[in-house]
């Protein structure tokens, strides 16, 4: 027969809440097993420490708990989640020291004339990802997205590693989906100039 | 460009304009006509086929980041404070 968890596992989330919502805490806790994980990755990279991530997913899932009753059906609950995540990690920011850049200008974030000069395809865009992927790069990567400001950090985790859409990005940061856009734009170029010198220095060893 | 709307661009685009839209471009929110007169335009342009390349390429990173899997004792304190939460819940009613 069938265990009670390998049977919560199946359902989807909002079965889940329903569940919730009559009292089931076992169809909570499923949903705390879902979404800590990615909850906690992403509080890492906002908060830019272990402690504060911590404590952004107990205020967050306590406010889920608290406010379980009040979801309503037709919202998704993932979306409902991170939202409630992402005012908790408004609130660690404002006690946090750390001081990330504050705005972020596309012009300085294309190329100039000189740089486009330089610029030639290089061999590393045939290397696979995992390769590509090492550690030195991997600390580049980290830095450039703690670096990038707050609001644009959150629409890149949002919608490049969490795979929201940009409607549900915007419904959990608060923003019309063209601002969601823009950001998101911002944060990917800040991103790939962060790296420029990788890629040239990956392309010249192929040489 | 500002927070309220993307830059349109024209049927053949300049570096300028495609350094405007590579996100949507990317994303596949562009028409198929202007996809093409992108990719028309970086047939002929070098630099503009290596920042597209590394633009896409740094989409790509950043979308395989490795999960980290949750570490035992946030795990175990978060338990704690749910419980206390639920009992603190069940007593009320």
């Amino acid at each position: 027969m069938e265990g009670n968890d390998a049977m919560l596992a199946k359902l989807q989330d909002n079965e889940l809440v329903t569940r919730a919502q009559q009292g089931r805490h076992d169809a909570f806790e499923e949903l705390v097993s879902r979404y800590a994980g990615r909850l906690y990755s992403m509080g890492r990279r906002m908060c830019g420490n272990d402690d504060d991530a911590k404590d952004m997913l107990q205020e967050t899932f306590m406010a889920a708990f608290k406010g379980i009753d009040g979801f309503r059906a037709e919202a998704k609950f993932s979306v409902w989640l991170f939202q409630i995540a992402k005012h908790a990690c408004m609130r660690m920011r404002r006690k946090s020291t750390f001081a990330p850049r504050e705005t972020l200008s596309l012009e300085e974030l294309v190329p100039n004339e000189e740089e486009l000069k330089t610029l030639s395809v290089a061999d590393w865009r045939r290397t696979p990802i995992d390769k590509l992927l090492n550690k030195e790069l991997q600390g580049a990567l980290d830095e450039a997205i703690q670096v990038l400001p707050p609001d644009h950090r959150m629409v890149l985790l949002l919608r490049d590693v969490e795979g929201f859409s940009a409607e549900e990005t915007g419904q959990i940061v608060g923003a019309s989906i063209s601002a969601v856009k823009s950001r998101l734009h911002r944060a990917r170029l800040f991103t790939r100039k962060h790296l420029h010198h990788f890629y040239q220095d990956q392309g010249s060893s192929h040489v | 460009m500002s927070e309220s709307g993307m830059k349109n661009i024209s049927s053949d685009p300049t570096c300028e304009e495609i350094f405007t839209v590579l996100s949507e471009y990317i994303d596949g929110e562009l028409s198929k006509e202007l996809c093409e007169a992108i990719e028309a335009h970086n047939g002929n342009c070098p630099p503009c086929q290596a920042f597209v390349e590394t633009y896409t390429k740094t989409i790509e990173l950043v979308r395989t980041q490795p999960a980290e899997p949750l570490p035992s004792a946030v795990k175990d304190e978060l338990s704690a404070a749910l419980k206390r939460c639920q009992d603190a819940l069940d007593q009320t009613r």
